[in-house]
């Protein structure tokens, strides 16, 4: 079998509503979908959220990465030899993890379909039949924090994320309220994007300690990794990584270090599903869980992310896979299977072959770029 | 596509010639062979070759774990769940690798046979079609070891493998060899934990001019912490063998800088599954590996030699010569998807689904080891 083209649709999807996190705000999606098709017939997609403020690369230059320099290397090879796929893709372009995510993505999407299993199956198998997930708040009023909290709960979201990382004082009041509101029961994980510095967050931090939060997420700059070590020593709130580990070298990084306990994976981050899987098996090696994010993706990204979530081990806390809900609209059937559906917070794993989603190519023409 | 039975043999086969490394000398090989049916009627095959004095586990043993304590929380289980397989595995029986390699390599000939592809379609695809082969020269008299690899240069082999367990006698074997094989050709020494740190790293300093490619397992396998002094005290890349055996293992070894490179061994590490996560590691840390050979017969070598070819961090010589010492097979010699030429181990673009390799159920009775007959 051989991939014969790979096209790209450049897309922005509105929100529902206005995003806010500690890096920026965020009120219409940009995406970067491919469809790769083969000489048998089977063709496949793949698709990453863009944010250019977290990787370099824009919708414009990722897709011309895809169309100029990927696909020439790329046609009349098997997407089956994944890690050639990714050599060629890597002595191509130093970086755009977010392209070669979606390359990747649709390979494995080919691959599921071709020996007609779920990409589950392909990876680990289904260690998990559905992924519990968080729901998240961004930087708001304590009011509407809290008021959307309690709502997620009720509708069974077992573990709650708070963007904080703007203001200390506003970060430690909003949690404050939230936990009063929710009760000791649902976990509260809080995750800065590198709004804090060493110091400040530790200080923080153990301001927060008795209101039991699972997790910090990416308390300091992504390029402090001693600053994370820091903090991971400096207070009993465990530390993610999520901005900081963007190649393998990093995670080798946070792990001589003892910098972290979790490591947040997003598949545009670290260049697709292949790579996913290598660094979670490296964080398991070291003892380290793992959660899969996301980019704000639509359902072919979610799905992927479901899939790795769902047969690796140490994705044992819960993930950040709801980007499909912020959406107006999605590119994705809804089949009426429960498939990609989240029901008292667990996120459920489409079970057809491939990625198992089908893509509506009309919507991805209705929002092209 | 869910278990549905499995079966265990044991087998004796004769190598050519009596082999010798550090710990023992045999004249036979033991093989436990264990076949997996699915639901759907596909057998998958596996084995492992018992190496009791490095790594415990005698072939009875490895029956009984799988028939007793696998067996039961396999069976009904899905054969692509292979992470569940081996919590289920994991969480009956604590370590003994080999008995779950033995299972490994059955389920990873189903999926590969189920889903009708090679299995290196299932492990990231095919990097290479040959695998460079070392010759593994046992320990011997400097000169008859060198004699033995003027016969295996003449017939291809670049890269050779000497066991060593004495300092002298691994010294003069080396360059009784390298005169033989002048810079044509790769030599490494593989002590198998023979030397204290300090005798290894006397050792390596007076083999640096023969050049050797590597120095494999110098120390103790539980030294990680001296294999890094050896590291840091000579010139010659180390490869870490006996001291990684699991996933743990190679990030204590990536942390302590204890080696440059990992020998692979799919029998050691329980499996391809635990295999490929050790690849994992050695390529986030930018270590390089080489598949290792517990000398299987061409079932093992079969897996292992998907591994090779699918793994990008295999870049040198692998041990993968087990069939060769051996006297005879118990595989079927037609539909093989393997060829020894040259030094390489090919894979033909005939090789079939799964492992590529069909047992022959005649020789599986010729050679099998009666377990309940008396000595």
């Amino acid at each position: 079998m051989k991939i014969t083209s790979i096209k790209t649709f450049p897309v922005g999807i509105p929100l529902k509503f206005n995003y806010r996190i500690s890096l920026t705000d965020i009120v219409f999606k940009k995406h970067l979908v491919v469809k790769m098709e083969t000489d048998e017939g089977v063709f496949g997609y793949g698709e990453v959220g863009v944010l250019p403020t977290e990787i370099g690369g824009t919708l414009e230059s990722l897709a011309s990465a895809v169309d100029y320099y990927f696909l020439p290397v790329l046609k009349g090879i098997n997407p089956f030899d994944i890690e050639d796929i990714h050599e060629r893709m890597n002595k191509s372009i130093y970086g755009f993890h977010f392209a070669k995510a979606a390359i990747d993505i649709a390979c494995y999407d080919i691959m599921g379909k071709v020996l007609n299993l779920p990409v589950h199956k392909l990876i680990g198998g289904a260690y998990r039949e559905k992924v519990p997930v968080t729901w998240c708040l961004g930087i708001e009023s304590i009011e509407q924090n809290v008021s959307e909290a309690v709502q997620a709960v009720g509708d069974g979201y077992r573990a709650i994320k708070v963007k904080v990382g703007q203001d200390a004082d506003y970060d430690v009041e909003r949690i404050k309220a939230i936990r009063e509101a929710i009760g000791s029961k649902p976990k509260i994980r809080i995750d800065a994007n590198q709004g804090y510095n060493p110091k400040e967050a530790i200080k923080t931090l153990k301001r927060m300690e008795k209101l039991d939060i699972q997790c910090v997420e990416q308390p300091v700059n992504k390029l402090d990794i001693k600053g994370l070590a820091e903090v991971q020593q400096g207070t009993s709130i465990p530390v993610m990584t999520d901005e900081a580990v963007y190649s393998y070298k990093d995670l080798i990084r946070v792990i001589e270090l003892n910098a972290a306990s979790i490591i947040n994976i997003k598949l545009a981050r670290v260049g697709g599903i292949m790579r996913a899987k290598k660094i979670a098996h490296i964080a398991e090696a070291a003892g380290l869980s793992c959660v899969l994010g996301c980019m704000l993706e639509i359902g072919i990204g979610i799905a992927a992310a479901a899939h790795v979530a769902a047969s690796t081990p140490n994705v044992d806390l819960e993930s950040d896979l709801i980007g499909h809900l912020y959406h107006k609209e999605d590119v994705i059937e809804d089949s009426g299977v429960k498939m990609l559906n989240i029901e008292e917070g667990d996120l459920y794993l489409p079970q057809e072959p491939g990625l198992g989603v089908s893509v509506k190519e009309g919507i991805l023409e209705k929002y092209r770029i | 596509m869910r278990i549905k039975n499995i079966q265990v043999d044991i087998v004796k086969i004769p190598f050519r010639k009596p082999f010798t490394m550090a710990m023992w000398t045999s004249k036979e090989k033991i093989h436990v062979v264990a076949r997996i049916t699915s639901e759907d009627g596909i057998v998958g095959i596996g084995e492992s070759v018992p190496l009791v004095a490095e790594f415990g586990e005698p072939a009875k043993g490895i029956k009984e774990i799988i028939e007793q304590y696998f067996a039961p929380v396999l069976i009904g289980v899905e054969i692509f769940d292979i992470e569940e397989i081996y919590r289920r595995m994991n969480a009956a029986v604590k370590f003994h690798w080999f008995a779950k390699s033995t299972i490994d390599f059955a389920i990873y000939d189903l999926m590969g046979k189920t889903a009708n592809v090679p299995l290196y379609s299932l492990l990231g695809g095919l990097n290479n079609d040959k695998i460079l082969l070392n010759w593994v020269i046992g320990i011997q008299e400097p000169e008859n070891a060198a004699k033995e690899a003027e016969y295996y240069f003449n017939k291809g082999y670049r890269s050779f493998k000497l066991k060593a367990r004495e300092s002298d006698r691994a010294i003069n074997t080396l360059r009784e060899v390298r005169a033989i094989v002048k810079d044509k050709a790769k030599i490494r020494v593989d002590a198998n934990q023979s030397w204290s740190v300090s005798e290894a790293i006397q050792t390596i300093n007076k083999m640096e001019k023969f050049e050797p490619e590597l120095i494999e397992q110098p120390v103790s396998y539980w030294n990680l912490e001296g294999m890094a002094q050896v590291r840091n005290a000579t010139n010659i890349p180390i490869m870490a063998d006996e001291g990684v055996v699991t996933i743990n293992d190679a990030i204590r070894a990536v942390r302590l800088g204890a080696a440059d490179i990992i020998n692979l061994k799919i029998a050691k590490s329980a499996g391809i599954f635990y295999s490929r996560k050790i690849a994992d590691i050695a390529e986030g840390a930018g270590l390089e590996c080489i598949i290792g050979s517990m000398l299987e017969g061409w079932i093992g070598t079969a897996a292992s030699a998907h591994l090779a070819v699918s793994c990008k961090s295999v870049k040198k010589g692998c041990d993968l010569v087990g069939p060769l010492l051996h006297s005879d097979q118990i595989v079927k010699k037609e539909n093989f998807g393997f060829k020894y030429e040259e030094g390489y181990l090919k894979l033909l673009p005939t090789i079939q689904s799964g492992l590529g390799v069909e047992i022959d159920p005649l020789k599986l009775i010729q050679y099998q080891e009666k377990v309940n007959e008396n000595n």
